[in-house]
């Protein structure tokens, strides 16, 4: 699992369209057929990072900051109850955020 | 140290004057302030909270090549291009542009050995930006327990700065971390950590000269400023990632030049806000399988199986209640005995001081102003402690975070974030505490509300005025044969605080501050047994704060109180006809109408008047016209509660206080903004007058509206 990160290339020409409109949506990364939403997981439940989305936001800085990077490896340790936050587990420490941050990063499983 | 030589001659300042200090970062939970602690001891410049916010706390360390040096404890931060108000500090600080603070000679990085790679992206950061860095690798102790093991050599050299382990708790490495912070053997890093794709860098660098050439920049802060402009978007206005005090990039020429880069960058398909994470997270990742090595995953256990039950959807919110309650009764009955003690002395110091001096003037400024005012405020330190005592616990614990995470969803009904919920529960103590608390929240709306309506929490300077009304009016009975109605009523008080403070939430969320939910991307450390070293200090710190506190400010409006309540003076009065005519009794008079629909004599004006710029002063101000106005002897030990109950007008007969009275001036207190350093922090935080004259209007609308209603529906019921 920690090689996959190290030959992880960033640039990616045939994936991004030229031009400052790229859509947010994921950009590929490897195989994603089994990519679902952070905040779909189950508790216990976890996979790679295969994108993190909400284009340029500052919130997408401050999760990729915190080491929610393409590639890494991300396990959903609780979600706290009536909806609240959810609780995952990435490089070895534990995060917090709400189900709706959670949704805009995407998960391959590997299943 | 005078002249502030430099052992080694390098220019360390800009004309070999004092050492340049050293700014201490670190992420949050890095043992940073502890690390700060053990290096400087009690020596440190604690600023003053009225009116001065506590951005920066410094302290003197001597080194071992008998220097001194000044050490700047900066804000806990992620990263250095910043999220929130106080990382905005942490980053401004260390890149040596904040107002009125010299560029730091050296950036001391506290990296959290058991939380290597999340904690190593700061540290990269400061080495990128080519800052002079010493890295303490702090838990070290933790790691080696979790079964980490850290080759400190390789790291060094992997990262080309001085790496020493420590482990501030014991106080383990401090020495050799003094060594290696003392001298300027370890200059600027020799190199960039880690490699930007060719295009990327190829735009970096040629930004970053035409920053230098344009505005002079130093290299550090002409790398910063090119890639926060790379990687920015141009329409996101990234307002709080922006330094105030930082030149305006707007020469049109190098506006261009971005926008052509950013837009080769993203023809490129460079996706330039995560290519300067990446690739550092890379690299880092490359630096932890060259120096780290685990055996198994026995590091958190401990934490988990705790986690499993203090945040476990029922046992979670069970077990939070519980907390919170005993954190009140502790406060209280922990307390009780020591202010009992302190009560007793001053009591004792003023019967002294009447024994022994003459009568006269001087006498009655030292035994019914003096004593009598700066006593009855001294008496309130140990429930200041007492609660401190418990929220550092809270912190040091690393349990707050469990709060808020489980919090959330509710605060989120009234529209506040979870993490407002930590400053809310610190205003219980002082809102001073807890509107600094905000800067945690990364929201400036978000942060906005929650400073509102901090003043509204029940502080513990209303409880001296709760304490004292409710011990002189609410009477000893046991509803129920258990529930004790004083203890009730003061209960009442804080819900009170609360049910306003969460309606007035809402209300401005739905008003002046709307917008949309924002981000709770919080984390939530290892459990750890709390530090008595660091509650020591918190404690000793908010102590000494009041105690200065009640040393200048609450002597100074003491001694002025007496004054204006003992002159001017008129031959043959009584002391009950001296009062009414004295400067207090008149201004007291003047507002009576105002408050008279409230149930409020002018006496009662004479405390609100009196506790204008702080609540607590009532207390001391009753104390002092209470025992003026007193017939007999002052000194026979009738105790203020007594007097404050057999008070009366001599005209009409009129009772000055009720069980109404009391009620409506507990309520009085409970929402009026009578605390002129909160609205000094307010204004100081908000960086203008508009949020503080909010603040003091809506406040003093929703207390006279409301104690209005209480006085006027308990008079049609007949009570007072």
């Amino acid at each position: 699992m920690f090689t996959l990160l190290i030959t992880k290339k960033i640039m990616k020409p045939e994936s991004g369209k030229p031009g400052p409109d790229r859509t947010d949506g994921p950009r590929i990364a490897g195989d994603t057929n089994g990519a679902v939403s952070l905040d779909s997981l189950p508790g216990g439940g976890g996979g790679t990072v295969t994108s993190i989305g909400g284009d340029s936001t500052p919130l997408r800085q401050r999760l990729m900051e915190l080491g929610i990077t393409i590639g890494s490896d991300i396990r959903v340790v609780r979600k706290a109850p009536f909806g609240g936050p959810i609780e995952i587990a990435v490089r070895g420490y534990r995060l917090s955020l709400r189900r709706a941050e959670a949704r805009t990063v995407m998960i391959d499983t590997g299943v | 140290m005078a002249g502030g030589r430099n052992p080694d001659g390098r220019a360390g300042g800009a004309s070999g004057g004092p050492i340049p200090p050293i700014a201490v970062v670190g992420n949050p939970n890095s043992g940073k302030t502890a690390i700060f602690n053990a290096l400087t001891g009690l020596r440190q410049k604690v600023a003053n909270y009225p009116g001065v916010t506590i951005e920066k706390k410094e302290g003197r360390a001597r080194l071992p090549d008998g220097s001194e040096v000044v050490l700047i404890d900066l804000p806990g931060t992620y990263s250095l291009f910043p999220h929130s108000p106080d990382e905005l500090i942490a980053s401004e600080v260390v890149l040596g542009r904040y107002p009125a603070t010299p560029v730091p000679g050296k950036v001391l990085c506290v990296v959290d050995a058991s939380n290597l790679e999340r904690n190593l992206y700061l540290a990269t950061q400061l080495i990128d930006h080519r800052i002079p860095v010493v890295i303490a690798l702090n838990m070290i102790d933790v790691a080696e327990a979790g079964g980490i093991t850290i080759d400190i050599g390789r790291l060094s050299e992997e990262l080309g700065v001085p790496v020493l382990p420590t482990a501030a708790s014991s106080g383990r490495g401090i020495p050799e971390l003094k060594a290696a912070l003392a001298g300027g053997a370890n200059g600027e890093p020799a190199a960039r950590l880690f490699e930007l794709p060719e295009a990327a860098q190829r735009e970096c660098t040629l930004l970053e000269g035409e920053l230098l050439r344009l505005y002079g920049f130093r290299p550090a802060v002409a790398h910063h400023e090119a890639v926060s402009l790379l990687s920015s978007s141009p329409e996101a206005a990234d307002t709080t990632g922006r330094s105030p005090s930082a030149p305006a990039i707007n020469d049109e020429e190098l506006l261009a030049r971005v926008k052509t880069a950013r837009d080769k960058l993203d023809f490129l398909g460079i996706d330039r806000q995560s290519v300067f994470i990446e690739g550092r997270y890379a690299r880092i990742r490359q630096i932890c399988e060259k120096c780290v090595s685990t055996n198994g995953f026995a590091g958190r256990r401990l934490s988990d199986a705790l986690d499993r039950v203090l945040t476990h959807r029922v046992w979670g919110f069970l077990i939070f209640m519980a907390l919170m309650t005993v954190m009140f009764i502790g406060v209280f009955t922990w307390a009780e005995y020591p202010m009992q003690f302190i009560t007793a002395g001053f009591d004792s110091l003023g019967a002294i001081v009447s024994d022994t001096m003459p009568p006269g003037d001087l006498r009655d400024l030292l035994v019914r102003g003096v004593i009598a005012g700066v006593g009855a405020v001294v008496t309130f330190v140990p429930q200041i402690l007492a609660l401190f005592f418990f929220i550092s616990i809270l912190e040091d614990s690393g349990y707050m975070s469990r709060a808020a995470f489980i919090m959330d969803k509710v605060m989120g009904k009234v529209g506040l974030h979870g993490k407002a919920f930590i400053p809310l529960l610190g205003s219980f103590a002082c809102a001073i505490p807890g509107i600094m608390a905000t800067r945690t929240i990364e929201s400036g709306k978000d942060r906005m509300v929650t400073m509102m309506i901090a003043p509204l929490m029940s502080c513990s300077a209303r409880l001296p005025v709760y304490t004292l009304l409710i011990a002189a009016f609410i009477p000893h009975y046991l509803i129920l044969g258990f529930l004790p109605l004083q203890g009730l009523t003061m209960a009442a008080m804080y819900v009170l605080g609360i049910v306003m403070a969460l309606a007035m939430a809402l209300l401005f969320k739905k008003t002046l501050l709307r917008g949309k939910k924002l981000s709770f991307v919080m984390e939530l450390p290892p459990y750890r047994m709390p530090s008595p070293r660091s509650i020591g200090m918190i404690m000793l710190d908010r102590g000494l704060v009041f105690l200065k506190n009640a040393g200048t400010f609450i002597l100074g409006v003491s001694i002025i109180l007496w004054f204006l309540s003992a002159y001017p003076k008129v031959d043959g009065a009584t002391p009950q006809e001296q009062l009414e005519q004295s400067y207090a009794g008149r201004a007291g008079k003047l507002i009576e109408p105002a408050i008279l629909p409230l149930g409020f004599n002018w006496k009662i004006g004479i405390g609100l008047i009196g506790s204008l710029l702080q609540r607590e002063v009532f207390v001391s101000t009753m104390g002092t016209i209470f025992n003026i106005g007193n017939d007999g002897d002052p000194e026979s030990g009738v105790s203020l509660q007594e007097r404050m109950v057999r008070d009366r007008d001599p005209e009409t007969g009129v009772n000055s206080f009720s069980v109404l009275t009391a009620i409506c001036l507990m309520i009085w207190y409970a929402l009026s903004m009578q605390c002129m350093s909160t609205v000094a922090i307010v204004r100081r935080e908000t960086a203008g007058w508009k949020w503080p004259v909010i603040l003091i209007a809506y406040m003093t609308i929703l207390a006279y509206t409301f104690t209005f209603l209480v006085h006027q529906g308990g008079l049609l019921i007949g009570m007072g």
